[in-house]
């Protein structure tokens, strides 16, 4: 045993002496002269495509000047000569080397997507600049721009706080993270994995010879996203929303789920969030009153308008409160209590069945028909119609928006503090329901999706950097809306109604050679002019598209909204624009906005 | 209680020794926190101080301790370590989620630091008994279940260096005890068909030469099937064993055979570890002028690289010295297990003398690139109270045994 024991001594000793002894020259240069620093190889984040291959966004090559540790280097001087060659501060050069200073391995960029002046400056004096370094990286670039910019998000610096949540997946200071939308999302898809490459270098930091036996790693580039985004529908529909204030547009397929289009307006420019923007610009962004930064598609909520009759016929014929024969007579108000609400249509819509209430959206029929079924069972219809829950889409921040139940008004103002005549504003879709304009393209989807709400999502195809797939989206399913067949067919017909039919409301979305069903909407807006909605699909017997424009302070109605959509659905469906424009339809009864002098809330017309 | 004549039995040299050795610890953790522009005392410092003191304590009290008492309470000192060890996997904390310690706010007590000696007091015990006996391999059957069931309880913290030094226990004290040397070879058997039945070929080449040996030898029928049985057993285990084995776990192994692939987190501490070491050359760079140290080139200085520390401060001198030490201190404790008249004694001398051994030359030969990285630390000399605590214990243990040497 001691045999042993003095063997294995015998061996550690030998080791020693062969590491000190033999080769201790040998390490004592590389540790006193010389260093072996590691290199991070940075790894290109993968593409993101369209669903038809098109490129939304790739990386660019561009060069930054760097730092890394060095010993024996007067770090003062260093910065007084850096910060005069490059016209930088001297305060940032000096905060940049103390940074350096603490990096095990790596770099920290002093300056990020150099110019070729300030790399040529440091080139030639590169000899005289120990650990100053110019390297090539490469750069997100955003190649739709502002038009994607809410669906693809944007990358940025990785932040303190994401450094010490993400501490198991290896982040470094410096590196670029996804910070919103599909980039957030997709982020461990795209972003592949860094190199590190040894080095032995000199005391200048210039690179001598690859160390031997050092463990270094090839760079693995990330992963291609493809998209369900249809980047012709996308431009289409963002550059439609540009002439307004604000506004956004989704579209899906409603047999998948897949999102063809997903546009926020007013939106950033992601390539301007990549390069860094200064303090000033940053606040400027996010406390400008549009909220450039807020996805409108799934962040905003808005009331639904008129395109909720939808779910209160149905809410009327499920309970079986009523059927689509029986009438109510219009005659432009209604009656409860001591308060009159009125019908957009001043003089009245006469007699009304299911079909014309939804076809010319008569208040009065909703109204009546809002009354029979009473506050309780509206809203839980409402909520069994999906509302008031995420849809369940693929990027951060959705929200739920508002279904308000009695338990919620009961919260809000108190127990019976408020009056059951909540509901005729609600049964046609105004007061406190509030929807995104993702709920309500998904509503109109389940619709003519026989009942079945696919979950919406972006994701489409992952492949690796060479071609080859990963993964592939399943189309998933999401809510069932408890309607009957009858139910349904019903309120398909009565979409096409809107569009196709002498007095729908919805005649400005009608596309040539083919029938398409919609429905248009007026959000009340209390600050200010109504939101104009609109939801359609296209063909209408086959839907492969279904679309929501909401258009902010853009009056009532399909006058704006509408034309949007169809163009959307044209982009999509490969329709050109005829010229003249297709079936030039005698403008519809627009009348003006009705004045409000009544109390309570009132609808505005449609 | 102890008399004043068998205070002249006092191993002053083991004693010493051990002084030398923990005085060098302090003063390498010392060096090891020194920030090179800030001097002053490290807490660091202070606690190991403090804790050193306790320990010291511990030792002189554990040298007080009878070894028929050791010896009436081997059992319950094995149950309560394995209770300990189920306890700390439901309760315990850890770094990144392996379950080693439990938190005692001042101080992270780690159970199977106790464990490994519970494990030796046990083993001990068994092969001191009249009846044993170990002229077959099926009669080592007992005392490696002694072993494997806490040692499958470190494993699933998971710790697979510890659970490792657990096993390597064992054959050192079966030796001592009187087993066949050919047997304990066999026993190891097992060992080399886990490790060769990563490749087909190979394992079916040497089962086949397994089973001519055991054809032709004269053991009996029964162990002849056990040998062959546990080979197979093992052979199968060994790849499903790498499977449930943790990512860093795999890493530490892989980046050990093949540094070159290993990205920089394991590879790295191997090279700049022997960089620093081999910078040291023949007397070292002086006390608290390690390079490779002072720009916190070297990970893990304090704790489980501190023997790099020493080696790039003091050289090959230095190192010797210490190993030296260490050899003596060992050697030192095989001479008394030869001494002793009391079997028990006599064994678990033999046991705590093995595991210094084997845990100093593993933690030194990790600095070295001569191991995988284990995660061990190195007796008397790193950072950390647990550690410190259970070695200084034992070592008491062993003091005081020598000071009974007369009693059988």
């Amino acid at each position: 045993m001691r045999a042993i024991a003095l063997a294995v001594f015998v061996v550690i000793i030998g080791r020693l002496g062969w590491l000190q002894l033999v080769r201790g020259g040998f390490y004592r240069n590389l540790s006193e002269d010389n260093y072996v620093q590691g290199f991070e190889v940075h790894a290109p984040r993968g593409l993101i495509l369209d669903r038809n291959g098109v490129i939304l966004a790739d990386s660019r090559a561009a060069l930054s000047i760097t730092l890394s540790r060095m010993r024996n280097r007067d770090d003062e001087s260093l910065a007084a000569t850096l910060s005069e060659l490059l016209a930088l501060p001297p305060e940032l050069v000096g905060e940049r080397l103390a940074e350096a200073r603490q990096r095990y391995y790596g770099s920290v960029t002093l300056v990020e997507d150099a110019t070729l002046e300030q790399v040529s400056v440091i080139e030639e004096r590169r000899s005289s600049l120990p650990g100053v370094k110019v390297e090539a990286t490469a750069r997100r670039r955003y190649l739709t721009g502002p038009v994607t910019s809410h669906a693809l998000g944007y990358v940025a610096e990785v932040s303190d706080r994401e450094l010490e949540t993400l501490a198991q997946l290896n982040y470094e200071s410096g590196d670029v993270i996804g910070k919103s939308g599909v980039e957030k999302r997709y982020e461990l898809l795209l972003r592949g994995r860094d190199g590190v490459e040894y080095w032995v270098c000199d005391a200048s930091g210039i690179e001598l010879y690859p160390f031997e036996g050092g463990p270094s790693q090839d760079a693995r580039p990330g992963g291609s996203l493809v998209l369900t985004l249809d980047s012709v529908a996308q431009r289409t529909a963002a550059e439609a929303l540009s002439k307004f204030q604000a506004g956004a547009v989704v579209a899906l397929e409603p047999a998948t789920g897949e999102v063809l289009v997903l546009a926020s307006h007013p939106a950033p420019d992601p390539n301007s969030l990549v390069d860094g923007l200064s303090t000033e610009e940053w606040n400027d962004l996010t406390g400008s009153q549009t909220h450039p930064l807020l996805n409108r598609c799934v962040q905003a909520t808005y009331p639904p308008g008129s395109q909720f009759k939808l779910v209160t016929a149905a809410a009327g014929l499920e309970t079986g409160e009523i059927d689509r024969h029986q009438t109510v007579t219009c005659r432009g108000a209604y009656k409860y209590g001591i308060r009159t609400f009125r019908c957009w249509k001043r003089e009245g819509h006469g007699v009304t069945d299911m079909l014309k209430g939804i076809t010319e959206s008569c208040d009065v029929y909703f109204y009546q028909l809002g009354a029979r079924l009473g506050v309780d069972r509206l809203m839980e219809w409402t909520e069994r119609s999906g509302l008031g829950r995420v849809t369940g889409i693929d990027i951060a921040g959705e929200v739920r928006g508002n279904v308000p139940t009695p338990s919620w008004y009961d919260r809000v103002y108190g127990k019976r503090k408020w009056s059951k005549g909540v509901v005729l504003n609600l049964a046609i879709g105004q007061g406190e329901l509030l929807v995104t304009p993702i709920q309500a393209v998904g509503l109109v989807a389940g619709i003519v999706n026989d009942g079945l709400m696919m979950t919406p999502h972006l994701f489409k195809r992952a492949e690796t950097y060479s071609g080859r797939v990963i993964a592939t989206a399943r189309p998933t399913p999401g809510h069932r809306l408890p309607y009957s067949r009858r139910t349904i067919a019903f309120l398909r017909e009565a979409m096409v109604n809107v569009v196709q039919g002498t007095n729908g409301t919805g005649k400005q979305a009608r596309i040539r050679g083919i029938e398409v069903g919609g429905k248009t909407g007026t959000a009340q807006n209390p600050h200010g002019d109504d939101h104009s909605w609109f939801v359609m699909y296209a063909p209408a017997r086959d839907p492969r598209i279904v679309v929501a424009v909401v258009v902010e302070n853009a009056g009532s109605g399909a006058a704006v909204a509408a034309p949007i959509a169809r163009k959307v659905a044209m982009a999509y469906l490969g329709f050109e624009e005829p010229e003249p424009p297709a079936q030039v339809i005698p403008e519809a009864p627009q009348g003006p906005p009705t004045p409000g002098p009544l109390m309570g809330g009132e609808a505005d017309e449609l | 209680m102890i008399d004043r004549r068998q205070l002249r039995d006092l191993d002053v040299g083991m004693l010493v020794a051990t002084l030398a050795l923990v005085a060098f610890g302090i003063v390498m953790i010392y060096s090891a926190t020194q920030g090179s522009d800030d001097p002053g005392l490290s807490p660091l410092v202070k606690k190991q101080v403090l804790v050193t003191g306790v320990a010291l304590l511990v030792m002189s009290a554990m040298a007080l301790v009878s070894q028929d008492t050791l010896q009436a309470l081997a059992p319950f000192a094995y149950g309560l370590a394995v209770l300990l060890l189920l306890v700390v996997l439901a309760v315990g904390v850890g770094k990144t989620g392996e379950k080693r310690w439990f938190d005692l706010g001042l101080l992270r007590f780690q159970p199977s630091e106790v464990a490994k000696y519970a494990v030796i007091l046990a083993l001990a015990s068994y092969l001191s008994r009249r009846k044993t006996r170990l002229d077959r391999p099926v009669h080592f059957i007992v005392p490696l279940l002694i072993v494997l069931a806490p040692m499958a309880l470190v494993l699933l913290e998971p710790d697979l260096g510890t659970s490792i030094m657990f096993l390597l226990i064992v054959p050192p004290m079966l030796y001592w005890a009187g087993a066949p040397p050919l047997f304990l070879f066999l026993m190891l058997t097992p060992l080399a068909s886990m490790l060769l039945a990563f490749n087909w070929i190979a394992w079916a080449v040497y089962l086949a030469a397994l089973f001519w040996f055991l054809y032709v030898s004269r053991l009996f029928f029964a162990d002849k099937v056990l040998l062959f049985i546990g080979n197979i057993v093992a052979g199968r285990a060994g790849p499903l064993l790498w499977q449930q084995l943790e990512d860093y776990q795999r890493h530490r192994i892989l980046a050990f055979l093949n540094p070159e692939k290993y990205r920089f987190s394991t590879g790295y501490q191997l090279i700049q570890s022997k960089i620093a070491v081999g910078s040291g050359s023949a007397f070292g760079k002086g006390f608290l002028q390690g390079t490779q140290k002072n720009f916190a080139f070297l990970p893990e200085q304090h704790t489980d690289f501190i023997f790099s520390v020493l080696a790039e401060e003091l050289g090959f001198l230095g190192c010797a010295a210490v190993l030296s030490l260490y050899l003596y201190l060992v050697f030192r404790m095989f001479r008394l297990a030869g001494q002793v008249r009391n079997r028990f004694a006599s064994l678990v001398i033999v046991g705590i003398a093995s595991t210094l051994f084997l845990q100093s030359a593993i933690n030194i030969g990790v600095t070295l690139g001569l191991s995988p990285v284990t995660g061990m630390p190195l007796p008397l000399l790193s950072y950390g109270g647990t550690s410190l605590l259970v070695t200084l214990a034992s070592i008491g243990i062993v003091l005081g045994m020598g000071l009974r040497r007369m009693e059988y």
